[in-house]
């Protein structure tokens, strides 16, 4: 029972040793970049679901021509369900009367989110969306330092309670 | 009390174990399961819907749980490689090291019906990757989307696994025959390898539909045909059958003829 023991937390830390690696070292090395080109009419909006793991966002907005002004709404699951449900607008970010925008982002979990580009303006105005995915996912690289800890464990307590006994 | 013992030898799924204990010993489930790891870890997913008004939230979580597993999938065709590595190393110590040491000799000498150990070898060597994969693929579902993967449908992971099943089971057949007939552990290997490899790289040069009988086009096509229906119709999907499954059933037959009726050490 015990080399069973030792074996299964032996094979969990080669596990745990690469998902770290592997989601460190080549998924997350380098930054990851979305665009998006799109017109909004006057005083109407723009809905984009989308879907992000938990590494840090840049979102980068431009709009043409400069006179033309939006307004900026992130939301989150939550906010999405009030919106729906009783047409409610919850944001986790928002910017209002801008010409663009240049903002950091760091989603708190792996999900849906709402971008809403409303162009307050009476014309229509041109945008150019790029988001920015860098950094790390520190969620899967503490679920696996987790998993680490138990696969250590493991490995070496059945030893140390089989000197004890000695 | 020495005839009940025999029977219990005998029996199939006393062959497996020995067979299991004796195949995936810690460090060969260590890489197994590290290279299914570093194969499907990898795997993300970055969806976007533009619809004109706002959608439930459970509207716009099953939309991107198809894209997921549809991603999931494609991970699945780039296991192809890993697999060749696995399965011709699996085959080659379970088989040609048996052969070439005089194992087989000693187990075909007991009281063990030849189809019964040629059942348990294919039983464990074919079934216990494809497992420790299909395992390790759910598990990446569930570790980088969580709520995505609880909405993927049972028949769309089924789906994938039948693909995988079907994708290991022509390089299972392939390293299988090598093992049994080369009866070098390294030979058997490299044979396995190189015979498995040149089949992928040929069958992307040659015209369509013949590229669909083999992996991995063939395994993306079976893909494509359950979640995108890109290209790829209901007459498509017959080729891929027929290489990749009807194909190794036949090897795998000939094989079990062989094993059973002519086979000496």
């Amino acid at each position: 029972m015990k080399s069973k023991i030792i074996k299964a937390g032996y094979l969990t830390i080669v596990a745990t040793i690469m998902i770290a690696f592997t989601r460190a070292f080549i998924t997350d090395s380098c930054p990851s970049v979305e665009t998006g080109h799109f017109n909004v009419g006057s005083n109407s909006q723009n809905l984009e679901y989308t879907l992000w793991d938990t590494r840090t966002r840049r979102v980068v907005i431009d709009v043409s021509p400069a006179t033309a002004r939006i307004n900026v709404y992130l939301l989150d699951e939550e906010g999405i369900n009030l919106l729906y449900d009783e047409g409610c607008l919850q944001s986790v970010f928002s910017l209002e009367d801008v010409d663009g925008c240049d903002f950091t982002y760091q989603p708190q979990y792996r999900g849906a989110y709402l971008f809403i580009i409303q162009n307050s303006s009476n014309r229509t105005a041109s945008i150019s969306k790029r988001i920015i995915s860098q950094g790390l996912e520190w969620d899967i690289l503490q679920f696996s330092a987790v998993l680490g800890i138990a696969g250590v464990a493991m490995f070496l307590l059945p030893r140390l309670l089989r000197r004890e006994k000695r | 009390m020495h005839r009940k013992a025999v029977k219990t030898a005998g029996r199939l799924s006393r062959l497996v174990h020995w067979e299991l204990e004796k195949t995936f010993t810690v460090p060969m489930l260590a890489i197994v399961i590290a290279a299914a790891l570093y194969d499907f870890v990898t795997a993300s997913y970055g969806a976007g819907s533009s619809p004109t008004a706002p959608q439930s939230l459970a509207n716009v979580l099953d939309k991107f749980a198809r894209g997921w597993a549809f991603n999931l999938s494609v991970e699945a065709v780039s296991s192809f490689m890993f697999s060749v590595f696995i399965f011709a190393a699996l085959t080659s110590i379970s088989l040609s090291r048996d052969i070439s040491s005089g194992y087989m000799r000693v187990l075909l000498s007991y009281p063990i019906r030849r189809a019964k150990l040629f059942m348990s070898r294919v039983l464990v060597l074919l079934l216990v990757p494809f497992l420790i994969f299909m395992c390790t693929l759910m598990f990446v579902g569930a570790l980088v989307f969580p709520s995505l993967f609880l909405r993927i449908s049972v028949l769309d992971i089924g789906y994938i696994a039948a693909v995988i099943f079907v994708q290991m089971f022509l390089i299972f057949a392939v390293s299988f025959s090598a093992s049994l007939y080369i009866r070098q552990p390294v030979m058997s290997f490299l044979a396995s390898v190189v015979t498995l490899i040149s089949l992928e790289q040929t069958s992307n040069h040659l015209p369509v539909p013949y590229n669909y009988l083999l992996p991995t086009e063939g395994t993306f096509v079976l893909m494509d045909y359950r979640f995108y229906r890109f290209q790829y119709g209901p007459t498509d999907i017959f080729m891929p059958l027929i290489g990749m499954l009807i194909v190794p059933i036949i090897i795998m037959i000939i094989n079990f003829f062989y094993f059973t009726r002519r086979f000496q050490t």
